[in-house]
């Protein structure tokens, strides 16, 4: 130790003085009883005044050797209070705030999850295949219903121009009437010059004749008659052609008009399915978004709920440092106690305080820490089945 | 009828976020701060499975383990021990204390679950 080497270097000045003092008296005095008993005391002198000199030296060292021990351990009992309070103060602290981070996310996530679950069932309700009162279905059955309106509208307006057609199709019946009831005029009059002829014919005959005479009255009489049918057939024949003439045009018209109004009935249904088609699409588009972005959301939370678990390990750790740090009032102690067994100072042995300190380690960064090595924690989570 | 689970650990923080863990599974949670608080909620409760950390103040994850198992209506209630502590040792010590898995933290929620529902009781 440096302070004892430094203490006998100390006593052996008076030593040595003293010798010096006896060689000295006895080179003057010569070997004679009184130089050399004076020489005697003179070193003894000087020998007694090393040694009390040194053992002033030695209280001197213990003095302050004692001293610096107590000022060691008055400083780690002052510190290490203050140290492991602030850890502790800290670890409470962020304890307190996670914890009710923790609280308020778990708030959050309940909220999200009854959103998210609501979501789901309109998503369902809106996409559900095999339900005939989710949205598509509902869509597909009045499409369904509404083709089948047009489609009974198209055959009704096909019914009504098929009529039509048979309609106009009278008109060659009436013409071919007219043609019949020309050739009846037509044979009446021939009939009527005939009887006239025969009229003559039998006034010629005179009275072999009469009976011819009657005949021929008879017969002109008929062709008259049948000139008259002829016309009041043609004059029947007329007003049919007059009424069918205007069944055809009150018919054509009817169908223009039903035509009309089927197109623009198409192109209103057309264009409602394709106005319900456009927010059918767009909710089925939401109704997946909202699912990706359901799933998105559960592995956020997953992952925030792993990020969580930080404070739980700083926590463990501060502990453990400030554990430790408490056992340094006794550890310094006990080095003062080594030192007062010794007699000598002796240097701070950090062992027994770290082999402490490993004992307390639950993780295994840890340790990786403590030997110097890097210590990302693990993203895995080990799961170990008994 | 949602289960039961028994969250017993020492951070609130992590009470937490088990809880929230498992309450976004559909299922219901008691919470106790060490073994000793666990022991006095056990009692009179349907409890399908028990979550406890290792250390813990007043009675740890193992003691605890021990004296649920000497509980005739919680005997075959399985426990799985969700810790930080990594030693072999203390593994060992929970698997012949009666432990039925071993979970590190920081745990993934969709592990938990995993061996949550494959230990759960009926």
């Amino acid at each position: 130790m440096k302070i004892n080497l430094q203490t006998h270097k100390q006593m052996l000045y008076p030593a040595t003085l003293g010798l010096a003092g006896a060689l000295a008296v006895l080179f003057v005095g010569g070997w004679t009883w009184v130089g050399m008993a004076l020489s005697f005391c003179l070193f003894g002198a000087g020998l007694a005044l090393g040694k009390i000199d040194l053992r002033l030296q030695q209280n001197e060292s213990q003095k302050n050797l004692d001293e610096f021990l107590v000022a060691q351990q008055d400083f780690g009992a002052q510190i290490a209070p203050v140290w492991a309070g602030h850890i502790g103060n800290s670890c409470e602290q962020m304890e307190s705030a996670v914890s009710a981070l923790a609280g308020q996310f778990a708030g959050i996530v309940t909220n999200l999850n009854n959103a998210v679950s609501a979501a789901g069932t309109a998503t369902q309700s809106i996409e559900n295949q095999g339900s005939e009162t989710s949205l598509v279905a509902v869509f597909a059955h009045s499409e369904q219903k509404l083709s089948d309106v047009v489609s009974s509208q198209k055959k009704a307006m096909q019914g009504m121009a098929t009529m039509l057609t048979k309609i106009q199709g009278l008109n060659q019946f009436i013409a071919e009437l007219q043609e019949m009831v020309t050739e009846v005029g037509r044979i009446a009059a021939q009939a009527n010059l005939l009887s006239l002829n025969a009229a003559i014919e039998a006034t010629h005959a005179g009275k072999n004749g009469s009976g011819f005479t009657v005949v021929a009255h008879e017969f002109r009489m008929l062709s008259n008659q049948s000139a008259e049918t002829g016309r009041n057939i043609s004059k029947k024949v007329g007003l049919i052609s007059d009424a069918i003439k205007a069944t055809c045009q009150a018919a054509e018209a009817s169908v223009k008009q039903e035509q009309g109004s089927g197109m623009e009935s198409e192109r209103l249904i057309e264009s409602v399915l394709g106005d319900f088609r456009h927010v059918t699409g767009a909710l089925l588009g939401s109704s997946s978004m909202l699912r990706e972005e359901s799933v998105r959301i559960q592995a956020e939370i997953s992952n925030a709920l792993v990020q969580l678990q930080f404070q739980d390990r700083v926590s463990q750790i501060l502990t453990n440092v400030k554990g430790n740090i408490e056992h340094l009032p006794a550890f310094f102690e006990q080095h003062r106690q080594q030192c007062i067994d010794y007699q000598q100072l002796l240097p701070l042995d950090p062992v027994a305080l770290l082999t402490e300190l490993k004992a307390s380690y639950a993780m295994i960064e840890q340790f990786h820490v403590h030997d110097g090595e890097n210590a990302a924690p693990s993203s895995q989570t080990e799961i170990t089945f008994f | 009828m949602a289960k039961t689970i028994m969250i017993v650990d020492d951070s609130a923080s992590m009470r937490e976020v088990i809880g929230t863990a498992l309450r976004c599974a559909q299922y219901e949670v008691i919470q106790a701060c060490d073994g000793l608080d666990a022991l006095s909620k056990l009692k009179g409760q349907k409890v399908h499975l028990i979550i406890s950390d290792v250390n813990m103040p007043k009675m740890d994850g193992i003691s605890f383990l021990k004296a649920v198992k000497q509980l005739p209506d919680y005997r075959f209630t399985p426990v799985i021990m969700l810790t930080t502590e990594s030693a072999e040792a203390k593994k060992r010590d929970g698997q012949a204390a009666g432990a039925r898995a071993w979970v590190l933290k920081p745990f993934k929620p969709d592990v938990l679950l995993t061996a949550v529902q494959k230990l759960c009781l009926p």
